[in-house]
C-alpha cells in the first residue's frame, strides 16, 4: 500500500484557490497504485503532470518511483496551484520541479519523444466554451474544472501532443468522464496516432462516473 | 526550483519563435543551494535528453565551472558527480557570501560574474537578499539537506525574441499573453 501524500501542510486558504484533491484524484492514485509494479519495470527517467493542482499526484509518483528515481514536471495554468505542488513535493520529501504555463508549450521543444509517464487529471466538466476560455485566461480555481465542450476542450488539445511527447516505452494516463466519450478519445488516439488504450479503474462517485485510461505505443510483432 | 535540470528543459515558444529560442539567458538569479542524494543511474539516463553545451553555458552563469565545454564520452563517476551538482544543485551568486558566515558552512566560493544588461525594460526583480534569506531558512526536514535555499527571484530571457520569462517564488512563469502565443 502506497501511503496517500500527506497535504497537511494545504490549508482552506489554498483550497480556494487550487483544486482540492476530490474523487478523481483519489482514483487516479488508486489507478496509479494498481500499475506501480508496470510503471518501476520500465524503470522511467521523466515523469510530466499537466495541471498538478495540489501536487498530489505527482507526490504520489515520487513515492512510486523514489525520490531520486526520476525527474517530476508539472506544469499548471494556475500560479497558486504550481506553488502549492512544490509545498506538498517538499512536505513528502521529493523534489517536484513545477512550471507556471499551459498544456506542455514551453517543454514540448526540448522533450520530444521523452516522456515516460505523462500524467492529465483535466479540466473534464462540460461547460460552455465560453466559460472554458475565461477560466483558461484567468488561470483561477474555476480552470480546474471548467472543460467546455463535452468537457473536452482542454484535454483534446493535449491529445494532439501525447504522440509527440511520450518516449518508446511512455505511458500516459489520463482522467475521464463519461460524458467526455471514452469511445471516442480511444478511437481518436488510435485512428491518429496508433496508440492504444485500456480503462484501467473506474468508479462512480456522486454523478459522476470516473474512469482513468491508460494509453501507451502498440508494437506488432 | 528551477534547477539547470529545468532549465535545460525549457525553451521560448511565444509566436513565431522557433529558431535560437533556446537556451534562455538569467537574468538578476537569486539562485539556490541544494544537497541531495546521488542517484548516478539517473543522470545518465538523462543526459541523452540534456543539451551539454546549454548546461555548461547555464552552469557558468550561475558561477559554476566545473563542466568541460565538450562533452566527454565517457562517463566516469566524477563526472557524473560534477553533473549531479550542477543539474540538482544551484549556487547562489549574490547570496553566497552572505551565507557562508552566519550558518557556519564553507561554500564553494563563486566569483560574481557580470551578466547581459538587460536588453528589454522590465522592472527589474532583484530581491533584497535579506529577505529572501528569511524567507528560505525555514527548518526543512529533509536530513541530509545542509542547506536548502530556493530560486525566489528573478528572470529568464529568450535568446531569440527577447521575451522575459519570470521566475517568482522559485518557478518560472512561463506564461504567455492570447496575442502571443504562436
Ligand atoms: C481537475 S484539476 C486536477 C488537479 C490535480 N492534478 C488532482 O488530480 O487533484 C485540473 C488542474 O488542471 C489545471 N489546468 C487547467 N487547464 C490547464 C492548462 N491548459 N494547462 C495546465 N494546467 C491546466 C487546473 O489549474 C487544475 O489545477
Ligand atoms: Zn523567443
Amino acid at each position: 500500500m502506497i501511503p496517500t501524500p500527506d497535504l497537511s501542510h494545504l490549508t482552506k486558504v489554498d483550497y480556494d484557490r487550487v483544486y482540492e484533491p476530490a474523487e478523481d484524484t483519489f482514483l487516479f492514485l488508486d489507478g496509479l497504485e494498481q500499475d506501480a509494479e508496470h510503471i518501476r519495470s520500465l524503470h522511467p527517467t521523466v515523469c510530466l503532470e499537466i495541471g498538478s493542482g495540489s501536487g498530489c499526484v505527482s507526490t504520489f509518483m515520487g513515492s512510486i518511483l523514489g525520490p531520486t528515481g526520476a525527474l517530476y514536471l508539472c506544469t499548471d495554468i494556475n500560479q497558486h496551484a504550481a506553488r502549492c505542488t512544490v509545498a506538498t513535493g517538499r512536505q513528502n520529501k521529493i523534489p517536484i520541479d513545477a512550471i507556471n504555463c499551459s498544456l506542455t508549450s514551453s517543454l514540448l521543444p526540448r522533450l520530444r519523444h521523452s516522456i515516460d509517464i505523462l500524467l492529465f487529471n483535466p479540466p473534464y466538466v462540460p461547460t460552455d466554451g465560453e466559460e472554458a476560455l475565461d477560466a483558461q485566461a484567468s488561470g483561477n480555481i474555476s480552470g480546474a474544472w471548467a472543460g467546455g465542450l463535452s468537457g473536452m476542450e482542454i484535454t483534446n488539445k493535449l491529445l494532439e501532443e501525447v504522440n509527440d511527447l511520450l518516449s518508446p516505452k511512455g505511458l500516459f494516463y489520463l482522467v475521464a468522464l463519461k460524458q467526455n466519450d471514452i469511445p471516442a478519445i480511444c478511437a481518436m488516439m488510435q485512428d491518429a496516432f496508433g496508440l492504444k488504450s485500456q480503462t484501467i479503474i473506474q468508479r462512480r462517485a456522486g454523478r459522476e462516473h470516473l474512469f482513468i485510461l491508460r494509453f501507451e505505443r502498440q508494437y506488432v510483432g | 526550483m528551477v534547477r539547470l535540470i529545468t532549465h535545460n528543459l525549457l525553451a521560448c515558444h511565444a509566436k513565431g519563435c522557433t529558431t535560437n529560442n533556446f537556451p534562455l539567458a538569467f537574468r538578476d538569479a537569486q539562485v539556490e543551494i541544494q544537497e541531495q542524494d546521488i542517484n548516478p543511474e539517473f543522470v545518465r539516463n538523462m543526459l541523452p535528453r540534456l543539451e551539454w553545451k546549454a548546461l555548461v553555458d547555464a552552469a557558468r552563469q550561475v558561477g559554476d565551472e566545473s563542466l568541460p565545454a565538450e562533452q566527454p564520452e565517457m562517463m566516469d563517476d566524477e563526472l557524473v558527480q560534477k553533473l549531479h551538482r550542477v543539474l540538482m544543485e544551484v549556487r547562489n551568486l549574490t547570496l553566497s557570501s552572505l551565507l557562508a558566515s552566519p550558518n557556519g558552512h564553507d561554500y564553494p566560493s563563486t566569483s560574481l560574474r557580470t551578466r547581459d544588461t538587460p536588453r528589454t525594460n522590465t522592472t527589474s526583480l532583484s530581491t533584497p537578499c535579506i529577505h529572501v534569506l528569511s524567507m528560505h531558512l525555514s527548518p526543512l526536514p529533509h536530513p541530509r539537506t545542509f542547506l536548502q535555499i530556493h530560486i525566489t527571484e528573478g528572470a529568464m530571457i529568450c535568446p531569440n525574441c527577447e521575451h522575459v520569462y519570470p521566475i517568482s517564488n522559485g518557478i518560472p512563469n512561463m506564461l504567455l499573453a492570447e496575442n502571443e502565443i504562436g
